[in-house]
């Protein structure tokens, strides 16, 4: 109850009160008695200021990108009829977030309801959980504090980076790259239909006369509104390959990842979500990105297996994005393998790091790991993009294709 | 919806100037009681708020900047307050410098020589008014700048402790009440500055829900509990007020009369203490010792007798330069001494010039002045018998004596070559109509006596030359020292041989035990002129004095009874009245005794009241100590600031993290007083690329440190002990590096840098 700073003047209060009798000074005497008594008259000060205090949190938003401000709001309450005293507000925070929120509010009057506000700016993407939020009465010396700690959380889900890839970068280089890309990626998306055979309660209006008469039977036509393609996007989540979480290698590959799950949700596609840990499971958009805001580096030494489940699990027409490091050579030939069972594939290749900051030959092996991989995907019908870590995937999303790498292909 | 409360700052300085101004007026108030007068505590409540507003103005400056410029403002002060006909248009000039080194060394002097509550001398006020200043800025450096509020109450705390030992009025809880109420409102400005620093303030709406009004209300509820509670203090505390346990004074038990010490200190003293009984049939000086040299400051002892040891009923030998004649036809006086106390007297008091003594316990005696000195001072109980002669020349006789040139007996007739041209002009003007020496003698002692010059005990004893003319031609208020003085120096103007003696008055005389009962405030000074032929004679220059036996002081007209000053018979100073010397058959009545008794009842005023002498605080140690107070305030600082870092690492060093910010936040700190403060909003990558541009950093440590530092504050990873090991390490190597690169100079005045 009572600080360091009140324990301190009762103690010189004391000296002093002794000082006074040895030196016979009443005027001092006084003054000892006065400091001996303060921290307790604060004390009790403080003790009457804190009945019935409560202090709930709310976040003007739950979910937002890195980068966004988050105001935090805290309402005290003060039930009692009586103002309270000085209150010390510590609102505790991830690190990430910074160090606790610490706001002071001055005597709240009877039965009302203080409102006060901070601001948070995440940065980095994750899940984070705001709180306990303590209050502490101080009396008006500071002398003495009482701590009340409402232990109610907040979560604040910040999400990877999305990046807006349908503008161009470059007016000058056209739009015909990206959009390419684009329609190779969505080919089996809301342009693509099939027929089957009529079902009682089908809309008539959708039969597909052509193929009835080239047929025989009724056919509608199936359109997006009725199946929808499905995408899968894979996320190299291996340490070991990526790097671990918050490197930057990892969170761009986190932050593309999420980029082209949400440009093929955005397009109609069913989205599926696989790690190198975890097995695809259908999500929306929304909860594809919660799973990206939590998403953690793993353990696991190879994604050979989780390809093969990938592949036996998806249609032929998926379409397939696969994010990682540039693959061992054995590795490569697994994605190969795996790709093979999907339709449009896209790998983006995300360097573990900056090759221009490495010695020479270690630069020149990872790079020399990254182009033949390139070309193997090539060969095999990907289409295939190579980051380094401090590069946006939109400048390389708009850029034209390696002239090389075509004709190769 | 509350709202952020702009400017703090503003608040934390209006509050520390209020706070800074109570304490000075609180300290002033009290401290200024060892002053007679009202003016002189509004001049040092003067000086202490003054020293305040400047404290506090200059609180964002630099310490040893806003000491030296409160330095100058003190000399400002000093020449305002003390010294004011020293300015020059306003300003402090030479004269100004000149009059404070002049009071300076007066200051020791003064204060042994003066008792509080004393008169406000231009020395002591000095003293005063330097040491309010000097408490004031050290207690606003250590509370505001050190925030070390406790620390700061010390400085006026001993002001008062100081005005409380020195004084021994009754217990006046005023004073400590508004010091509590002043230190209170220094917590509170203190505690609000740590409030503040805690995070941004809220408010309700209207002014009245700001921190400052909000948490001054309760301020004021808790501070009134406290300050209530400490004033009924004194009836819950047993030995509320009660005599110290320890005695700092250098007040014994033994009763001392210091003629190197005012004895105005005995004169006023509140309670007289008895000193001893003496058995005589005629009331008469018992002197003690004759201060012989003037230095142009005053009369003082010699310092080199000439002594013999004597024992028993030796006889003296002749003390009083009389011719054998003279002495043989002279009456005896027999006296038998009994101290009633412990007596610290290191001079025997008897009847001049003595015969013999008679004392159980070692002797010296000095011939030149007449003085017996005791190597043991004398206890409660203790005796001794003396036997003296009464040389009683009529006036007539003495009129015929012929004196000797001045260079025939330089001792005794000369002044130092400074002495102001006035006192001859003086002594001249009031004795050239008079025909013999002897009558000179007696006109410049009847106008001392009789005219315009009065007795007061209020005066300063001041008795350099100067003063000697101020109390001459201007003033013409003192009490005996000033008059004797003043006597002694006029005679030896004129080539007369005269110094001043010291001793006591005959004191009270109890018909019923036939005992002179001397006290300490009868405590006297008196002249001696050296006739030939008839030795050393006592004259007595002070308004409502006279010794009994020394008839030849009043030659044929007034006798002794020339108590024409009012002020001078009523002043309880020297010497005392009373029903038992008017008694009828009292030993006055002696043929011996060749005055009225109601004479001597008349002209001795009735001192009532006064208490052990009591030798004061040394106002010089004051200064001393007000100065030592603002160095220590100074050099306080950097170890508090060290070990409030420490305090600060050791209390982290169990979480990584928090050891690391905690590191570098200590760094920070460190490099600023270096001079690379941190600015407000910059990176820490900003600030370790502005520092690294200085070229002062060698091998990297602060871009470790940052990394380090940057990682503990932002990074979710729970940073190790050897991270937290590896940044003390480079902090403590980047701050080596910009040590090595900074001038001594630039290190002493960032230990007070604001950071």
């Amino acid at each position: 109850m009572l600080t360091g700073r009140g324990v301190t003047v009762v103690v010189a209060g004391l000296a002093m009160w002794v000082a006074a009798r040895i030196v016979g000074s009443s005027g001092l005497e006084i003054v000892g008695v006065g400091l001996i008594v303060l921290p307790f008259f604060a004390g009790l000060f403080a003790r009457w200021g804190r009945q019935q205090i409560v202090a709930r949190r709310r976040l003007s938003d739950i979910r937002v990108g890195p980068g966004t401000r988050v105001s935090v709001h805290i309402d005290v309450e003060n039930r009692a009829p009586v103002p309270t005293s000085v209150l010390l507000l510590e609102d505790r925070l991830p690190p990430a977030l910074g160090r606790p929120a610490r706001l002071v509010v001055t005597g709240v009057p009877g039965r009302s309801v203080q409102r006060v506000s901070y601001t948070v700016l995440p940065q980095i993407r994750g899940r984070y959980r705001l709180g306990p939020l303590t209050v502490d009465v101080a009396d008006p010396f500071a002398l003495t504090r009482l701590r009340l700690e409402f232990d109610e959380r907040e979560e604040l889900l910040v999400t990877p980076e999305v990046e807006d890839l349908t503008q161009t970068s470059d007016p000058a280089s056209g739009p015909s790259f990206g959009a390419t890309r684009a329609r190779q990626l969505f080919r089996t998306g809301e342009e693509f239909y099939t027929m089957r055979e009529y079902n009682e309660g089908d809309d008539l209006r959708r039969l597909h006369w052509p193929s009835v008469a080239r047929t025989g039977e009724l056919m509608i036509r199936q359109d997006e509104s009725s199946r929808r393609a499905n995408g899968l996007v894979f996320i190299d989540t291996r340490a070991a390959a990526i790097g671990q979480i918050h490197g930057i290698a990892f969170e761009r590959a986190v932050s593309v990842g999420a980029t082209l799950g949400v440009l093929l949700a955005r397009r109609g596609f069913s989205l599926r979500l696989a790690t190198a840990e975890t097995p695809p499971a259908t999500v929306t958009e929304d909860r594809f990105l919660d799973a990206l805001a939590g998403l953690s580096h793993g353990q696991a030494r190879s994604i050979g297996p989780m390809l093969a489940h990938l592949r036996a699990g998806s249609s032929a027409d998926t379409s397939l994005v696969f994010v990682s490091a540039p693959p061992a050579p054995g590795e490569l030939t697994s994605l190969i393998r795996s790709g093979a069972g999907f339709g449009p594939k896209l790998a983006v290749l995300v360097y573990p790091v900056d090759p221009d900051t490495l010695p020479p030959e270690r630069q020149a092996q990872l790079e020399g790991r990254a182009t033949q991989a390139r070309m193997a995907l090539a060969r095999a019908g990907w289409d295939c993009i190579v980051l380094p870590p401090s590069m946006k995937l939109k400048e390389r999303w708009h850029a034209p294709r390696d002239r090389q790498l075509v004709r190769s292909v | 919806m509350a709202r952020t409360q702009g400017s703090p700052a503003r608040t934390q300085r209006l509050t520390a100037l209020v706070a800074t101004l109570l304490l000075a007026a609180a300290t002033a108030f009290a401290f200024a009681r060892v002053f007679e007068d009202h003016a002189s505590t509004y001049r040092i409540l003067a000086a202490g708020l003054a020293s305040g507003v400047i404290a506090c103005s200059l609180e964002r400056r630099n310490l040893v900047l806003a000491t030296a410029a409160s330095a100058v403002a003190l000399v400002w002060a000093i020449a305002l307050l003390v010294f004011p006909e020293s300015l020059w248009h306003g300003l402090p000039s030479l004269d100004t410098l000149k009059a404070i080194a002049d009071g300076a060394t007066l200051v020791g002097e003064q204060a042994r020589t003066q008792v509080a509550p004393t008169p406000p001398t231009d020395p002591l006020v000095l003293a005063c008014v330097t040491g309010i200043w000097a408490a004031t800025f050290s207690a606003h450096a250590l509370a505001f700048r050190a925030g070390s509020p406790l620390l700061a109450l010390v400085p006026p705390l001993a002001l008062i402790a100081f005005a409380d030992s020195v004084l021994e009025d009754t217990i006046r809880p005023l004073y400590g009440v508004a010091f509590l109420i002043a230190a209170l409102a220094v917590i509170f400005a203190d505690g609000l500055r740590r409030v503040q620093g805690w995070g941004p303030v809220w408010t309700g709406p209207g002014k009245a829900a700001r921190l400052l009004p909000s948490a001054g209300r309760g301020a004021r509820r808790v501070g009134a509990a406290a300050v209530g509670l400490a004033l009924i203090s004194p009836l819950l505390i047993p030995g509320f007020g009660s005599q110290a346990l320890l005695d700092f004074s250098t007040r014994s038990d033994r009763v001392r009369i210091d003629p190197f010490v005012s004895i105005r200190a005995s004169l006023t003293a509140d309670e007289p203490r008895d000193l001893f009984t003496v058995q005589s049939s005629v009331a008469t000086y018992w002197r003690m010792l004759a201060l012989p040299d003037f230095d142009g400051s005053g009369f003082s002892p010699d310092t080199t007798p000439q002594t013999e040891d004597v024992s028993g009923d030796t006889a003296l030998a002749d003390a009083s330069a009389a011719d054998p004649s003279v002495i043989a036809g002279s009456e005896q006086l027999t006296q038998v001494f009994t101290a009633v106390d412990d007596l610290g007297l290191l001079w025997l008091p008897m009847a001049y010039p003595p015969a013999r003594v008679d004392i159980d316990r070692g002797l010296t005696w000095a011939p030149e002045t007449g003085t017996a000195n005791l190597e043991d001072p004398l206890d409660d109980g203790g005796s001794y018998t003396a036997v003296s002669y009464l040389v009683q020349p009529a006036p007539d006789e003495l009129r015929l004596v012929e004196f000797p040139t001045a260079a025939q007996n330089p001792r005794y007739t000369s002044l130092p070559s400074d002495t102001p041209v006035e006192i001859a002009a003086i002594a001249h003007a009031w004795s050239d109509d008079q025909t013999t020496t002897y009558d000179k003698i007696i006109a410049i002692q009847d106008t001392l006596r009789n005219t315009d010059y009065t007795y007061d005990l209020g005066v300063p004893a001041r008795d350099s030359s100067f003063s000697l003319v101020d109390f001459l031609t201007v003033t013409k208020q003192g009490f005996c020292q000033q008059f004797s003085s003043a006597m002694a120096v006029l005679l030896r103007s004129l080539g007369i041989p005269s110094r001043v003696a010291v001793g006591f008055t005959a004191g009270t005389y109890d018909p019923t035990t036939g005992l002179y009962t001397v006290s300490s405030n009868d405590a006297h000074a008196w002249v001696e002129v050296k006739f030939p032929t008839y030795g050393w004679l006592t004259f007595e220059p002070t308004p409502g004095r006279a010794n009994p036996v020394a008839t030849y002081t009043t030659p044929a007209t007034t006798g002794a009874s020339t108590c024409t000053s009012r002020k001078g018979c009523t002043n309880p100073g020297e010497g005392r009245s009373g029903g038992g010397r008017t008694g009828a058959g009292s030993p006055q009545q002696d043929p011996l005794d060749r005055r009225p008794v109601g004479d001597i009842g008349s002209l001795a005023p009735l001192a009532t009241g006064a208490r052990p002498v009591r030798s004061p605080w040394s106002a010089r140690w004051l200064l001393w100590i007000a100065l030592g107070f603002a160095v220590l305030a100074l050099a306080s600082i950097p170890p508090i600031r060290g070990w409030r870092r420490r305090r600060r690492l050791r209390r982290a060093r169990h979480d990584p993290r928090a050891s690391i910010l905690a590191t570098y936040d200590v760094f920070t700190e460190r490099a600023g007083e270096l001079g690379f403060p941190r600015r407000g909003g910059e990176t820490l990558e900003e600030y370790r690329a502005r520092v690294a541009a200085s070229g002062r950093l060698h091998d990297g440590q602060l871009d470790r440190l940052t990394r380090v530092a940057a990682g503990a504050a932002y990074s979710p990873r729970e940073p190790g002990a050897e991270d937290a090991r590896n940044a003390t390490a480079d902090a403590s190597g980047a701050l080596r590096d910009l040590r090595k690169g900074a001038g001594v100079a630039e290190r002493v005045v960032g230990a007070y840098r604001r950071v």
